[in-house]
């Protein structure tokens, strides 16, 4: 809670800024890596190789294809060391606080969960407040399951890049994990955005991307359980 | 042009290694033809990439009943060719033949081949990051003429034809080695093997409990690839029923607070 205990502080500076440059990359990631994973985003690499094709001279429809995978390949690889760069800061930083984090349940155990979920029934369904603390447990969950696939999407990956003396056997594994660690992510992601960009969720979102700070009244009715946290604090 | 597929009889191999030299000899002067490489420098160079038959020899049986056999690592040109659905600029193709082929000029060098192949078999080329593998030598079939492993073989223990008949013969094969012998001959790859690779287009006479020695997996499989095929369906279904259900959800919302607005309950996310 701020000096004025009108504000509180919901995103430091640093989390805001790595969330920022986060979508920039996964956007960059996902368009760059979809049609290397599955030809129905072929049309992305075709849209990328004509232009470069057209330039050499090149105008065979085969070659335009292998053109925009290799150029989409390096964007793919730039854009992953990149990610990994500014997520070294941000990984020190969450770690220094990682016990205070609100990623961990309030509450363990089978009826924990089962609460939360009514918690957030009640929010998202019946559209009146619920007992929430920073995060519900829909968002606790989104988070643990964003974080673990971007664990095995990272170290696979590096795998894939660096794959001098690994047999494919090996590699096949890694391959495998990349693939599947991203579509996970990506069904997650859709639901992340969708309600990241709810007009009910307004406050959060700027809070994230302008502020960093949520109106003290709006978190009393809204993250009750966080509110008294922050008043115990 | 009908299918023609490829068989090597386990029995009637004498070793003599004259199939592999033959295709390397073939790979270097098609070089030379291509005008890629002279004479010189194909013949001196040692293209490691381009040896497409690899020998391992192998003992089997104990002291003093051991003996030496030598599997081959070779293509076996699968019938649903793994390689060739997971390369992303869709260099790898197969012929009207049957074989399945490598573009060099626009294989970018990603290896997924090689990770996708449960026999291990595309090489990587470091000298120019391409990945290589055996060709069946198309351009040879597609102009009448034999493999050039076939040709060279003095034994005919490897033979090459449509497939009905190279089957039919390499089943008659393994009868009479079966009858002659007292033990159990099969035809490995004549019949599918499962559905990761299908059928294979180059079959091997061989005794079934030699299988293993030959290295002949009788379940070739890459089971991450083959769950990143499945991921891909069920990751298309998963992120349509998403989109779908946060529609449908932002709907509802919308009608929802609309009835609570004019109910007077107000608008709790104000």
């Amino acid at each position: 809670m701020n000096s004025n205990n009108k504000t509180v502080l919901a995103y430091s500076s640093l989390e805001m800024w790595f969330h920022k440059h986060m979508i920039h990359f996964v956007a960059f990631l996902s368009l760059s890596g979809l049609p290397i994973l599955s030809d129905k985003f072929q049309f992305i690499a075709y849209g990328i190789g004509y232009p470069i094709n057209f330039f050499t001279g090149d105008m065979n429809t085969e070659h335009i294809l292998a053109s925009g995978i290799s150029f989409l390949r390096v964007i793919h690889w730039a854009s992953a060391f990149a990610l990994t760069g500014i997520m070294i800061p941000f990984v020190i930083s969450m770690l220094r606080k990682v016990l205070t984090l609100s990623i961990w349940p309030d509450r363990w155990g089978a009826v924990a969960i089962v609460d939360g979920v009514v918690e957030m029934k009640k929010n998202y369904i019946d559209l009146e407040h619920a007992e929430f603390g920073k995060m519900n447990t829909g968002q606790k969950a989104s988070a643990w399951v964003i974080m673990l696939c971007m664990f095995i999407i990272v170290v696979s990956g590096y795998m894939l890049v660096f794959r001098s003396g690994l047999t494919h056997n090996f590699i096949s594994l890694a391959r495998g994990a990349h693939a599947i660690s991203y579509i996970i992510l990506a069904v997650t992601l859709i639901i992340h955005i969708y309600f990241a960009t709810h007009p009910a969720n307004r406050a959060a979102y700027k809070a994230m991307f302008k502020t960093g700070e949520m109106d003290a009244d709006y978190v009393k009715e809204h993250h009750p359980l966080w509110y008294r946290k922050l008043q115990k604090v | 042009m009908k299918e023609q597929i490829k068989c090597y009889d386990t029995q009637a191999c004498i070793r003599c290694f004259a199939c592999m030299i033959n295709c390397s000899v073939e790979n270097r002067v098609r070089l030379q033809r291509e005008g890629i490489m002279n004479v010189e420098q194909s013949v001196q160079s040692p293209m490691p990439h381009f040896n497409y038959l690899s020998p391992k020899r192998v003992e089997i049986g104990t002291y003093p009943n051991a003996r030496n056999v030598t599997a081959f690592n070779h293509c076996n040109h699968c019938e649903n060719s793994p390689c060739q659905h997971i390369c992303p600029t869709g260099a790898i193709s197969t012929r009207a033949g049957g074989e399945v082929v490598i573009n060099a000029d626009i294989c970018i060098g990603c290896q997924s081949c090689g990770d996708a192949c449960p026999f291990d078999v595309p090489k990587y080329s470091t000298e120019n990051g391409k990945a290589y593998k055996c060709t069946g030598c198309y351009d040879r079939v597609e102009n009448g003429l034999k493999q050039s492993c076939v040709e060279a073989c003095p034994t005919t223990a490897m033979f090459s034809g449509y497939a009905h008949e190279v089957i039919d013969e390499a089943r008659k094969r393994a009868a009479l080695y079966s009858e002659k012998t007292g033990k159990k001959y099969v035809v490995y790859g004549a019949d599918k093997l499962n559905d990761y690779v299908g059928k294979l287009k180059w079959i091997t006479i061989v005794e079934e409990s030699e299988l293993a020695a030959y290295q002949l997996d009788t379940k070739p499989t890459r089971t991450a690839i083959q769950w990143r095929d499945y991921a891909k369906t069920g990751g298309g279904a998963l992120a349509v029923a998403a989109l779908v259900g946060t529609t449908a959800h932002f709907i509802y919302w919308l009608d929802k607070r609309k009835k609570k607005i004019a109910e007077g309950k107000g608008d709790i996310h104000e």
